[in-house]
């Protein structure tokens, strides 16, 4: 579902994150430290084929995020640190404008991300922002078949997991030891 | 689109408004270029305003000429606000010859506002003096379109919008690149 080789981001002569290699299959979620949360936020875009890399390449299903960037992207649910949207009436227009760009039916996707945020509001690991967990069950439109979490609250992507258990996923986070070099801790798969 | 530019964008066509309604008769040369500069006011300062870094456009799965044109619908909606209600002006104040005839300094004026609208696009994703290099490159190019219809020259209306037209498709597939090479990054 993700392949990540070797990849970099440099801009201006400068490695913005860790190099890093990391290859999940459905289902598999892995947690992504990296030095810094500049570096964590860097890492997340370039696992949602937001940002390309430097050197390296990064495939989501069958695409190359360089090549095919809007085919990798129709896989991939992205949460930003912080979220989408501010208010509910902001959700609802977004829901709107991604069903319109995933081409899938607006009434549809309304009710699966409000499924989701219902779940998500019940469990004891939701997070306190109400934008995150929006963010969340905006990023889930049905085909998403990754998930990548920015910076997100501790084991929320494990109960992301539990709602969705084929989705594949990727949460970054700051590594405890700022000194230590990147690296992907594949956390367990899930059946 | 939020309540902020809507506002605008009425302001923008109340200004349009009064400046043709209070215009004289026929069109004067002055009345004509405070339109002009007004327009190009709007429709640069309007379009800096357009939020082209949100994370959210950048995580849809499109790609980087498809957002290009969809952003520019805003920034034109936007820039059409103050020729749409100087028209509307022009209209109503009587005589309005000079303006609404075809060929007539209507059709120059959203030329212009729109062409300025479109390269300003450009300097939204950016920051510092390369915004505004690009800000003023709008203006220059808006003002551009507008120089044969100020000198006087034959079917002037009709070739300043031409180049607007021109220019205008080059600038949106420049914004396009821009959005295509764009790292969102924070």
């Amino acid at each position: 579902m993700l392949r990540i080789v070797a990849a970099r981001f440099v801009r201006d002569g400068q490695d913005l994150m860790a190099p890093f290699s990391l290859e999940l299959g459905a289902g598999q979620r892995a947690h992504l430290e990296q030095p810094s949360a500049r570096c964590a936020m860097v890492a997340a875009r370039l696992a949602a084929a937001i940002v390309k890399p430097t050197f390296g390449a990064v495939t989501v299903g069958d695409f190359d995020s360089r090549l095919q960037p809007a085919q990798a992207k129709r896989l991939v649910g992205f949460v930003p640190r912080g979220g989408f949207c501010g208010s509910e009436r902001e959700f609802r227009r977004e829901i709107g404008f991604r069903a319109d760009v995933w081409n899938v039916e607006r009434a549809a996707m309304l009710r699966e991300a409000e499924e989701i945020l219902a779940a998500l509001r019940g469990t004891p690991l939701a997070p306190a922002s109400d934008a995150y967990v929006r963010g969340i069950a905006l990023a889930l439109a049905p085909g998403v078949q990754l998930a990548v979490l920015e910076l997100p609250p501790a084991g929320l992507l494990e109960a992301l997991a539990a709602l969705r258990p084929a989705l594949a996923g990727v949460a970054t986070a700051v590594a405890a030891d700022r000194a230590t070099p990147a690296a992907a801790r594949l956390a367990g798969s899930m059946p | 689109m939020d309540a902020a530019w809507l506002a605008r964008l009425c302001v923008s066509l109340v200004a349009g408004f009064g400046l043709g309604m209070l215009s004289s008769r026929g069109g004067a040369f002055e009345d004509h270029l405070s339109a002009a500069l007004a327009a190009l006011w709007f429709a640069v300062g309007g379009t800096l305003r357009v939020d082209v870094r949100d994370g959210m456009y950048f995580a849809a799965p499109l790609y980087g000429r498809q957002l290009a044109r969809a952003h520019a619908l805003v920034a034109l909606a936007g820039a059409f606000g103050l020729p749409l209600g100087a028209t509307l002006g022009w209209a109503l104040r009587g005589a309005p010859g000079n303006e609404l005839a075809p060929g007539g300094f209507a059709l120059t004026l959203f030329g212009a506002a729109a062409l300025s609208a479109v390269v300003a696009l450009s300097a939204t994703p950016r920051s510092g003096g390369a915004r505004a290099v690009y800000a003023l490159l709008a203006a220059g190019a808006g003002a551009v379109t507008l120089i044969p219809y100020f000198t006087g020259l034959r079917d002037a209306a009709f070739a300043g919008f031409a180049a607007a037209l021109l220019l205008g498709f080059f600038g949106l597939r420049a914004f396009g690149e821009t959005l295509a090479r764009y790292d969102p990054i924070g």
